[in-house]
């Protein structure tokens, strides 16, 4: 019963068991001679996996830990052994046995801390302390109360108004750094008198460039007027010489009207001669249709003729010689020119 | 097959005995180390948060300022980690004017602390000292960590001047659960809520956060630290490094409650900045409102702050001069280290000279 109370998954148990076994080995390798450390450290995993082996195979592993612990323990072996030699050196022994274990020890135990029923049982191991501490903590100062010695609530609370008043100070020294700030920004009497004298040296510069500028613009104004009076004689000069060109216009004007008459009448005869050309075209080019239709009766004559029995050759012996008649436009054209001309 | 011969000196028994001595005492009393080492002065303070400005032993370059903010939880000696190691040496010794703001250690009567405070009241008079003390107009807020998020808050409700710049190292913007890996399964409000904790402590303990934090990698945070370190004292290798990582990683500090609640309801449970939903005293806080040049850096085996956590705001700020900077480093790898000093200093350098000006 007591054994069971204390030991209830067995691991005690278990863990006796397996280096009494590794115990019983190496005493057998003693026996048998100085075996080398490799094949010691061998038996010593092997005599601890088997345990651990039944353990899994039984099924007493409530939380899962002895198939991982197996997992790791398989893992270790490999990596262990893999190596050429194994170092005596306790140390060295420890950085490489630590180097070989703690990448599968780490995701064993991240995964248990990490599932659900260890966080469940932190949470209520948490609350049900946070519960028994808060009772304890009040029995403490009820206490102290009744003894008339402060508790540590007392002195906290009187820290409290300390640093309420820390924080008043802290807040005035604040306001007296914005004043501070803006009165420095205000101008001192150094600065003041500095500022007058350099107000007074940029008032005389200042007066001394209005009296050039004031000269500079009488100069310009002279040389303004001059220029305006010199432009005034042009001017005149041009208004006389104006009236000149006007006087002469006037002279020349009648002759002009004279000689725009006589272009005048001449124009109308030409246009008059034109027109009679024009009279002269129409007739020449009636006479033209004329003499067309004449040629073609005269053609047609001479075609009936030709046909008449046993004279058709007279007929064409007697068919007159057509003279050729010159058109009645061109030997008018031939005048024309000459009478146009003069 | 032959046994290896030791590296060790068995023979040399009082060298081991002293170097197990030594290793035990690291592991009992903890680490002990100089960190914080760059000359400063303190310039402000308020509450339990100090403003560092540091002095430089070269002439001033750029006359726009760095501001440093770190997260709340750990020191923010990170950043300054020691000499020969420290993101803030290389920049001080570079012309630039380098600013920090330290948030102290929280006490009982800061459990009522929200990020209204930290942003509204802390860093915006923060800056202001800033600007006052280095008597500039500009300056560049840089945050790391849950101080880059709380960075980017302020750069979104007070864009324009006096914030030039905004660089931002592994700041975790989108908290949607894929992409949180476990952390997304611890803080989901199935499993967790963060009222129990406040109501039960007031401040969360640092304690608390630090164990939270290395169950995203128990047995490299439990076992393989140890591991390194008595590799690292029994082969005679350099431990300054070391030591002074592992004095940081175990200061934690308090979380303020009201902060804490916040932090995993409204970001980790809500998501709500990438909604645009969050508000600060009345103030509706909208990345798009980011319109300075913004510099964001990421490490790709983060698991504290996931790549697509960081990379989220670039798709959201309205900035022209944005760029998204990964580095083949952890959380705090990519800070510190050989590496760092290669790639991830000459980075922030390069991009922050020419806007600094």
């Amino acid at each position: 019963m007591k054994e069971a109370n204390s030991d209830s998954y067995g691991f005690y148990q278990l863990w006796l068991k397996s280096l009494q076994e590794g115990q019983d080995q190496v005493l057998k390798a003693t026996a048998q001679g100085m075996q080398n450390s490799r094949e010691a450290w061998k038996q010593w995993l092997d005599a601890t996996m088997s345990t651990w082996q039944k353990t899994a195979e039984m099924g007493t592993d409530p939380l899962g830990l002895t198939s991982q612990w197996l997992k790791m323990m398989e893992a270790i072996q490999e990596k262990l052994l893999a190596g050429g030699t194994v170092p005596s050196d306790p140390f060295t022994f420890l950085k490489e046995w630590y180097d070989a274990i703690s990448e599968s020890w780490s995701s064993i135990v991240e995964h248990i801390i990490a599932s659900e029923q260890f966080l469940d049982f932190n949470k209520q191991f948490l609350e049900s302390y946070a519960s028994f501490s808060r009772a304890f903590r009040r029995a403490n100062e009820e206490y102290l109360r009744i003894l008339q010695l402060p508790s540590r609530s007392d002195v906290s609370h009187v820290s409290e108004l300390i640093v309420a008043l820390e924080e008043k100070f802290d807040r005035l020294d604040e306001r007296f750094e914005d004043v501070d700030a803006v009165l420095a920004q205000t101008a001192k009497r150094e600065a003041i008198e500095g500022v007058e004298q350099r107000l007074a040296t940029a008032e005389s510069s200042l007066n001394q460039s209005i009296e050039s500028v004031e000269g500079n613009i009488k100069h310009i104004e002279s040389q303004l007027t001059r220029a305006i009076s010199g432009v005034g004689a042009q001017i005149s000069d041009v208004q006389v010489r104006l009236k000149h060109i006007e006087s002469q216009a006037g002279t020349i004007a009648p002759e002009l009207e004279s000689r725009l008459a006589t272009v005048e009448g001449k124009l109308d005869g030409l246009q008059e001669q034109a027109g009679q050309f024009r009279v002269i075209q129409d007739l020449a080019h009636r006479l033209e249709q004329v003499e067309g239709k004449l040629d073609a009766i005269l053609t047609k004559f001479a075609k009936l003729e030709a046909y008449e029995p046993d004279g058709h050759s007279e007929a064409k012996a007697r068919a007159p010689h057509k003279p050729q008649r010159k058109k009645a436009s061109q030997t008018e054209a031939v005048g024309q020119p000459a009478e146009a001309g003069s | 097959m032959a046994i290896e011969h030791s590296t060790v000196a068995f023979s040399d028994i009082e060298s081991t005995l002293k170097k197990l001595k030594a290793g035990m005492q690291i592991v009992l009393d903890g680490a002990k180390a100089d960190t914080g080492q760059t000359p400063k002065e303190v310039i402000w303070t308020k509450n339990k948060a100090q403003l560092y400005h540091y002095l430089s032993p070269v002439k001033k370059r750029f006359p726009a300022p760095i501001l440093l903010i770190y997260a709340l939880i750990n020191r923010s000696y990170v950043l300054d980690l020691m000499p020969g190691n420290s993101l803030v040496e290389y920049l001080v010794n570079r012309g630039f004017d380098v600013y920090m703001l330290d948030w102290g250690i929280p006490g009982d009567e800061d459990k009522d602390l929200t990020f209204e405070n930290y942003v509204l009241d802390y860093i915006a008079r923060a800056v202001k000292k800033v600007l006052k003390n280095s008597q500039a107009d500009e300056l560049t807020l840089f945050g790391f960590c849950m101080g880059g998020t709380m960075c980017a808050m302020y750069a979104a409700l007070f864009p324009g001047k006096p914030l030039k710049n905004l660089i931002l190292l592994t700041a975790p913007i989108d908290f949607t659960e894929q992409n949180m890996g476990l952390y997304g399964v611890f803080t989901s409000e199935k499993h967790f809520d963060p009222g129990v904790l406040v109501d039960l402590y007031g401040n969360v303990p640092g304690e608390l956060v630090d164990t939270g934090n290395r169950l995203v990698r128990p047995i490299t945070n439990y076992v393989g630290t140890y591991v390194t370190m008595w590799d690292r004292i029994m082969h005679d290798k350099p431990m300054e490094t070391w030591l002074a990582m592992n004095k940081w990683v175990n200061d934690g500090v308090p979380f303020a409650g009201a902060t804490f609640k916040q932090w995993i309801r409204e970001f980790y449970q809500q998501n709500k900045l990438v909604k645009g939903e969050i508000m600060l005293r009345g103030r509706r806080v909208d990345l798009s409102n980011i319109t300075c040049p913004v510099l964001d850096i990421a490490g790709t085996k983060d698991h504290i702050c996931t790549l697509p956590q960081a990379e989220a705001i670039m798709r959201l700020i309205s900035s022209q001069d944005k760029e998204f900077y990964v580095l083949n480093a952890g959380h705090v790898g990519l800070l510190t280290g050989a590496d760092a000093k290669k790639n991830l200093w000459p980075k922030i350098e390069s991009w922050l000279e020419p806007r600094s000006i």
